[in-house]
């Protein structure tokens, strides 16, 4: 039984239409380089993450530094202007961007980590641990996720990582629902009959079989999905529930609201900053759908 | 005791109406225009007030929210002028005795509660030692023993030692005269059903309070000053944005704006045509915004390294650039505008150098990385600009002499207090009022009696120096007011010399008024007093 089994799964995976093709990443990212906004996407993106990371040596002030007098606008000496405390914007921009991003990307990582296991439990097992299991994802989605957020900073405090961890904690039932579908869809299809009939355990059907075919989707929820949490990020700190001692663009936006009608400099950059890190990742995600979506595939 | 008050106020209602009568009368047969009754429509004042009371008796509550209408609706024995003079109010006379443990009050006969019954010196008894037992403010009048009512109308307060604070603690804000046949039937007063329906003998009486939207105050026309109140009637609303109000104020929706203290919203407030805006009426209060030290943390038990902040921190930069301004500098335990305040004494000017050598001399030398020390910081959630931005400025500031500083936000007001009530906090901001006399409102946050566990606003710096103490004892006892001026001068010297707190400023509250008001309540307690003078001298255009 056990030799047959190890035997008969080699062949299996193979015949698996995500991994049929020779190089499936190269022909997605062949398909991806198609998609005009989606390049666009990443350019931008790439450029913002070499800004975040070089940027500070190259510029060498420090954001929570006072730089110079409080709400001057820009000019030769601080290029982007200085904020309430007279602390440098273009600095804040660069040092922020950090955390914002990394905030984004692990607050991404971790609502797809809870929601595929949520989702893929629920989905492939069905019967009554899918109830259960769909029962606990409704209630945390019933809960609004902003306020949730901003109860569960309240309550562990104003850090970054208390706010990061708070972001994916409220943000992942969409992911479970989605993930949820996609493995009720696919698991009584045939491949997986064939895979489970050739012995293959829960744990092999789950991770090897199933979910790979179900990442397309996925991969465009997780992306899109980084930039809602960035977004979150800047909504806490917005309501003053930011960590204070690390700057981030939120962070700025939020201290800064107060003076919007004195000093437009102070909340306009940070606020643009956002919306082009936000509209760069959406447009990445949309690339990436259509890099992956096997109708448009055909057409290209 | 026979009423000698009863036909009085009546008559001058009387003529009132009569005179208007008569006053329409000739107006209607000369021109229809002019308004005919004028003197007899005194107007509406209508206040917007960020601040909103739990209720209206000041007798068991302190604060500003209960202040403005607690003054309105309860007469005090004596009330204040611009220049912290007492003025007869309740009381026509008062005398203290030679060895000063004895004053005397003789009463107004014509003063009324809203009831119609008298207020009599059994009322002041009463009062006076209800506050005693159950006003926030312990010290205010510890040392009263009792008070004797010889007749109707002399109330003496009998006291265990001198007291010259005694005569502050009279003011409107502070010894509101309360019925003692309303809140004397045995009911806890704190949580007396009187609080929120009150009866006084104010100028005022609350005729609607809808609880977190608005309270009405009607001229009370029994009231014992004749001609006064000006006003007919007094509407505050109360508001949670101070954004709204302050255009409301523009729109000539309400008419007076108290205790504005952003200094945006004075800014803009200044900028107005059709308002008065003023900083006067604070000085009774003396609110101080500081940072406070727990002086029994390492490392902040040594003096050398609250001296280093303190030369690091830069009262000017913050009054000057990050508050615009608006706020008078505070340099000492004793707000300014106090007749108290020491002059010379000395101001920790920025000497980043100075603050170098004393944290290199308390032994926490540079590491490699440029620091000494990491510390944490705390401020009062809610006031941005008084607490939040100077914590923030304080962190880059410290960071130059090698200070590490963390701000901790607290999310909400208890939390903040429960943390610093028990010791759990190494800097944090503080706004802290001195309520007129030492012995009211700075004594609590220097004593070392007053190291209270649990208790926000006591001496929760653990602050010790048994000089202090001494000072303060002498202080509250001393007689002649040179010798205790020099007193507290010294006591003001050795505070600031021991930086259990770093003074900041004093908070830049201001009060704006619509600009047909005149007579404005420009006291030391401000609107925190009876607002039985200011009147329309040329009413708003509805």
């Amino acid at each position: 039984m056990t030799t047959i089994k190890s035997t008969a799964v080699k062949p299996d995976t193979t015949m698996l239409p995500a991994r049929a093709a020779t190089s499936p990443i190269a022909a997605a990212l062949r398909q991806f380089a198609r998609s005009p906004a989606g390049v666009a996407g990443a350019v931008v993106l790439i450029l913002i993450i070499l800004a975040t990371l070089l940027g500070p040596h190259l510029y060498g002030v420090d954001p929570l530094d006072i730089a110079g007098a409080p709400l001057t606008p820009p000019d030769a000496d601080a290029w982007l202007g200085t904020d309430y405390l007279g602390r440098d914007i273009l600095s804040g921009l660069l040092q922020g961007g950090r955390a914002t991003l990394a905030v984004g990307g692990v607050a991404a990582l971790i609502t797809i980590v809870i929601g595929v296991t949520m989702g893929s439990l629920a989905g492939f097992f069905g019967g009554p641990i899918d109830t259960a299991l769909v029962k606990v994802t409704e209630f945390f989605q019933i809960l609004p996720p902003l306020l949730f957020a901003m109860v569960l900073v309240t309550l562990f405090g104003q850090s970054l990582v208390v706010v990061t961890l708070a972001i994916g904690v409220v943000s992942w039932p969409s992911a479970a629902r989605l993930t949820r579908a996609e493995f009720l869809r696919l698991r009584n299809l045939d491949f997986v009959k064939a895979s489970r009939a050739a012995g293959g355990g829960n744990g092999h059907l789950i991770l090897r079989v199933v979910l790979p075919n179900a990442l397309p989707p996925i991969i465009v929820s997780a992306t899109l999905a980084i930039g809602v949490a960035i977004l979150f990020e800047g909504g806490l700190s917005f309501l003053g529930l930011g960590d204070p001692n690390t700057m981030s663009w939120g962070l700025m936006l939020g201290q800064n609201r107060n003076y919007v009608l004195d000093a437009w400099w102070t909340v306009t950059f940070p606020g643009a900053a956002i919306f082009i890190a936000v509209l760069a990742i959406s447009l990445i995600g949309d690339g990436i759908n259509d890099a992956i979506n096997p109708r448009l595939r055909k057409r290209g | 005791m026979s009423p000698t008050w009863s036909g009085r106020p009546r008559s001058l209602k009387a003529s009132l109406l009569s005179a208007a009568l008569g006053l329409a009368l000739v107006a209607t047969a000369v021109s229809p225009s002019i308004k005919p009754a004028l003197a007899a429509d005194g107007g509406t004042l209508v206040i917007a007030s960020t601040q909103i009371p739990r209720h209206f008796n000041g007798a068991v509550q302190s604060g500003l929210a209960t202040a403005m209408p607690s003054t309105q609706i309860f007469a005090s024995p004596l009330r204040y002028d611009d220049n912290w003079n007492p003025q007869p109010y309740l009381a026509k006379s008062w005398e203290v005795s030679p060895d000063g443990l004895s004053v005397t009050l003789k009463l107004i006969d014509n003063a009324l509660f809203h009831d119609g019954k008298p207020v009599t010196s059994e009322d002041v008894a009463f009062s006076i030692m209800t506050i005693k037992a159950n006003h926030p403010f312990q010290s205010m009048l510890a040392a009263v023993d009792k008070v004797d009512t010889p007749d109707p109308l002399t109330a003496i307060i009998r006291l265990k030692h001198p007291h010259p604070a005694l005569l502050l603690a009279m003011s409107p804000a502070l010894m509101p005269i309360i019925p003692k046949h309303v809140y004397g039937d045995g009911q806890d007063v704190k949580a007396h059903p009187a609080n929120l329906k009150p009866i006084g003998s104010g100028p005022y009486r609350l005729t609607e309070y809808k609880q977190g939207e608005f309270y009405t105050l009607e001229k009370f026309d029994k009231f014992f000053i004749p001609g006064r109140p000006k006003l007919d009637k007094i509407v505050v609303k109360l508001v949670s944005d101070s954004n709204a109000a302050v255009v409301s104020l523009e729109r000539g929706d309400i008419n007076l704006l108290p205790f504005v203290s952003n200094t945006r919203d004075i800014d803009r407030i200044e900028r107005m045509a059709n308002v008065t805006i003023t900083d006067k009426g604070f000085a009774g209060v003396g609110p101080i915004n500081w940072l406070a030290f727990n002086t029994r943390k390492k490392p902040l038990d040594d003096l050398r390294v609250r001296q280093a902040i303190a030369y690091a921190a830069n009262r000017e930069f913050i009054v000057s650039k990050l508050m615009n301004g608006k706020p008078k500098m505070a340099t000492s335990p004793i707000a300014p505008g106090s007749p108290l305040l020491a002059p010379d004494i000395e101001m920790y000017k920025l000497d980043l150098a100075k603050s170098q050598k004393l944290l290199d001399e308390a032994g926490y030398p540079k590491a490699a990385d440029g620091s000494r020390m990491n510390l944490t910081i705390d401020f009062i959630p809610g006031d941005e600009e008084q607490q939040r931005n100077v914590a923030e400025y304080l962190r880059s500031q410290l960071k130059r002499v090698g200070i590490n500083l963390e701000v901790r936000a607290a999310p909400d007001f208890p939390t903040w207090a429960q943390r610093i009530a028990n010791y759990d906090f190494d800097l944090t901001m503080d706004n802290v009022f001195n309520w007129g006399d030492p012995v009211i409102g700075v004594n609590r946050t220097y004593l070392s009696s007053n190291i209270r566990k649990g208790i926000i606003w006591s001496n929760t710096q653990q602050y010790s120096n048994p000089k202090v103490d001494e000072l303060l004892a002498a202080g509250a006892e001393e007689k002649s007011p040179e010798k205790r001026k020099a007193i507290y001068a010294e006591f003001q010297k050795q505070v600031v010399n021991d930086v259990p707190v770093y003074f900041i400023n004093s908070a830049p509250y201001r009060n704006a008024f619509a600009k047909g008001l005149d007579n404005l309540p420009t006291t030391i307690w401000g609107v925190m007093s009876p607002l039985d003078d200011i009147y329309w001298k040329e009413k708003p255009k509805t």
